[in-house]
């Protein structure tokens, strides 16, 4: 293994029961970097994190974390890493100092040196004003920061966090990857798990997963590369019958419906374009707009998930 | 063993006693007010209770014995039997508590010959009413045979209070022989009190599966055996507070004798506690849901000790086997210890054996449980708080599986 892997998951599944909630993966992920697992519920993030926290044990295939086995050497993991889990693994009726004390005896951090860490967290979180607040009437916001906070209070060097945007208003989620790019420019490898595409923005790689297997493991702007053509936007006001129509349009990949919106991924843009213009023609609809819009994870994942058997349209195949 | 972990989570758990009125209530107030409920029960007020009559005199002493029998508002009579063993069904049945046999002579008086001697039957299974019932009739009978032997005497001129002319009553407990009572029954039932702080114990486990702060606690490098041991802490404390509430509520309220030595009787009573403790750990690791937790603990302190402690039953009258089981139940050494300490004055080292088992067991199941506590989430348990489905739903417009193709 190489020195600069801090993660080496190999060839991992784990069953529960009939359920194969992760189906044989293999990822290797590399120090210092900010690494996103990104699957809608139920594609088994949740297991695959418990197993990297080595208390889950895989029933298939080996993790090693920084070169200890997460079954035989589980203890050792559990001191270098900081884990959020999903949910809220705090205490609702402590308060947050006494939470991040609490936390601080379990890791060890005692002393002088808890009392230089304690500012420095709330001032990162912005807590310093809920010191004697009840954790469990923060808001969800401020229950993940504190969360985030007792996951660093030693200072791993490792961080996984599972699903830690999830039921948080969008303008705490944007702060909360705020705090997380702080801590990586720190050199903190972190592991975050999200259902939230446009949070796989924010991340040097992801891994898509869908029913337990890994769709696509790369660069955000590398998955989206993968799918072939371009994006037009279409609103009108009978999406609702064009949508199969529109299928049927040779070049036309997949069509993903948001509202009154549609986005149509097409092979050639111009070509494309033109024969959707003629469907709305033909379809005497003249309330529409029709524009260009950009790729997102949003879109790419959609179509590596109804592609993932590698059955590709013809037109793209040639 | 860490015991800077022991301490934050002995810490912690006190935080949580304190801050949830209704663990705190459960672990103070519970077993006090639970003993005031039992000793009620055991000492409630008797009322027309059942008393069968084998009558073998047949006069007209006999006929006034029962009617004051029938008048007494503690007794009245439910049937008549010919003989002893016809009144067995019905005291089986629970239809009668107590049988008086009145002897063919009754009534009868030769200042030489024998004094007629009533025969009662009482069920032991009733204490409290079977101890009232005996006492009435015993009463009924001696005061109405004074009634005869001064109509008799003062046939003669003589003063009827000049004689001490006691009734003889002969009696037969059927199934508790000792009929006992309240002070014995109150070091055992100490015991029992003392299984709701290891109920407790066995609960805030079971609630920090639940609520998944049980799995951020088996991601951290906490020792696992402190964490036992700090939660396990505050309980103890409490435990042992509610044994000195519950032995001088015993003083002054119920006036039980305390014969043997403090030190021995707390001593006895921490490693009880310890050992419930210990059962209760070993509980909660097994099953993480508070429902679950409740039911098999139920089980595991309450029925068993209830019936096999020996507090209600003899323990020489149950078959080997169980016998056998009961040792492994530290509820049998306590109340064997704990009753020979208050109300024989007994020392630890007359029943050596009892007190080396519950030794055994108050540091062992701690031991077992954790051993075979794991650092992992357990995979069993229902988990609709792990997944927070609820909560995810918020943001369905961000969820893009949601809108695939269809
Ligand atoms: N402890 C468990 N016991 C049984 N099934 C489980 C357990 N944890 C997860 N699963 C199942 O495994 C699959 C993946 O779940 P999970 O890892 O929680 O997904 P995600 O976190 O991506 O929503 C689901 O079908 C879920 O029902
Ligand atoms: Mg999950």
């Amino acid at each position: 293994m190489a020195n600069d892997t801090m993660i080496d998951i190999q060839s991992v599944s784990r069953s529960f029961r009939q359920t194969l909630a992760v189906d044989s993966i293999t990822l290797s992920i590399r120090r210092g970097e900010l690494f996103g697992i990104v699957g809608p519920d139920g594609a088994g993030k949740s297991t695959l994190l418990r197993m990297m926290a080595a208390i889950l044990n895989p029933t298939g295939g080996t993790i090693a974390i920084a070169g200890h086995d997460s079954v035989k050497d589980a203890e050792d993991i559990k001191s270098i890493m900081g884990y959020m889990p999903q949910g809220f693994g705090l205490y609702t009726d402590l308060s947050v100092q006494e939470n991040l004390r609490f936390t601080a005896d379990v890791y060890g951090v005692t002393g002088a040196q808890l009392e230089k860490r304690l500012p420095v967290l709330y001032e990162f979180t912005d807590l310093a004003s809920f010191k004697d607040y009840q954790a469990g009437k923060l808001s969800g916001g401020m229950k993940k920061k504190l969360a985030l906070a007792c996951a660093i209070i030693h200072e791993p060097p490792l961080l996984l966090l599972d699903e830690p945007t999830t039921g948080v208003d969008p303008v705490a989620r944007r702060g909360f990857w705020d705090l997380l790019s702080g801590l990586h420019a720190q050199g903190t490898t972190t592991v975050v798990s999200t259902p939230y595409m446009d949070e796989a923005e924010r991340c040097n790689r992801v891994a898509l997963l869908y029913n337990g297997r890994v769709l696509a493991c790369d660069s955000p702007s590398a998955i989206k590369a993968r799918v072939p053509g371009a994006v037009l936007a279409l609103t009108s006001s009978d999406n609702r019958r064009l949508a199969p129509l529109l299928l049927g349009l040779s070049g036309v990949i997949d069509i993903q419906t948001y509202g009154n919106l549609l986005n149509i991924i097409v092979t050639d843009r111009d070509t494309v374009r033109s024969r959707i213009l003629d469907l709305l023609d033909s379809e005497q609809i003249d309330d529409y707009t029709l524009e260009d819009a950009p790729m997102r994870m949003e879109e790419a994942f959609i179509y590596l998930v109804n592609h993932a058997e590698g059955a590709l349209p013809e037109e793209v195949a040639s | 063993m860490n015991l800077r972990h022991m301490f934050a989570l002995a810490r912690k758990e006190f935080y949580h006693i304190v801050r949830d009125p209704g663990t705190f209530l459960l672990v103070t107030v519970g077993p006090v007010f639970l003993m005031i409920v039992f000793t009620y029960m055991l000492t409630s007020e008797v009322k027309n209770a059942p008393v069968g009559v084998i009558d073998h005199a047949h006069n007209d002493a006999s006929a006034e014995l029962i009617d004051r029998i029938e008048a007494d508002p503690v007794t009245r009579i439910a049937a008549y039997y010919e003989s002893v063993d016809a009144t067995d069904l019905d005291f089986q049945r629970g239809d009668i508590v107590a049988a008086v046999e009145i002897p063919e002579n009754y009534g009868q008086f030769s200042l030489l010959g024998d004094v007629p001697t009533v025969h009662m039957i009482v069920d032991g299974m009733e204490p409290t009413s079977a101890e009232q019932v005996l006492e009435t009739v015993y009463t009924i009978a001696d005061e109405h045979t004074r009634d005869l032997a001064g109509d008799a005497l003062s046939g003669f001129g003589l003063d009827s209070s000049l004689l001490d002319l006691p009734i003889n009553v002969e009696t037969e407990t059927l199934f508790n022989p000792d009929l006992r009572s309240i002070v014995d029954f109150y070091p055992g039932l100490m015991g029992m009190m003392l299984t709701l702080p290891a109920l407790a114990l066995a609960l805030s486990l079971a609630k920090e599966a639940e609520n998944g702060t049980l799995e951020q606690l088996v991601a951290s490098p906490v020792d696992k055996r402190a964490l036992l041991a700090g939660k396990m802490l505050p309980y103890l404390v409490f435990g042992m507070i509610d044994v000195v509430i519950l032995f001088i509520m015993g003083q002054v309220a119920y006036s039980v004798p305390f014969r043997g030595s403090l030190l021995e009787y707390m001593l006895v009573a921490l490693l009880f506690n310890m050992a419930n403790l210990g059962l209760a750990l070993l509980i909660a690791v097994f099953v993480r849901s508070q429902q679950v937790a409740i039911i098999v603990a139920f089980l595991v302190f309450f029925v068993p000790p209830f019936f096999l402690s020996g507090m209600f039953f003899p323990a020489d009258a149950m078959p080997f086997i169980v016998q056998l089981e009961m040792v492994e139940f530290p509820s049998m050494h306590y109340v064997s210890l704990a009753k020979a300490i208050f109300l024989q004055g007994t020392s630890i080292r007359d029943l050596l054996f009892n007190f080396v088992i519950l030794a055994i067991l108050g540091i062992e199941l701690f031991e077992i449980a954790a051993f075979i506590f794991r650092k992992k989430i357990i995979v069993t348990v229902p988990w609709r708080k792990w997944f927070n489905r609820d909560e995810k739903r918020q943001s369905l417009t961000q969820q893009p599986i949601a809108q695939s193709r269809g």
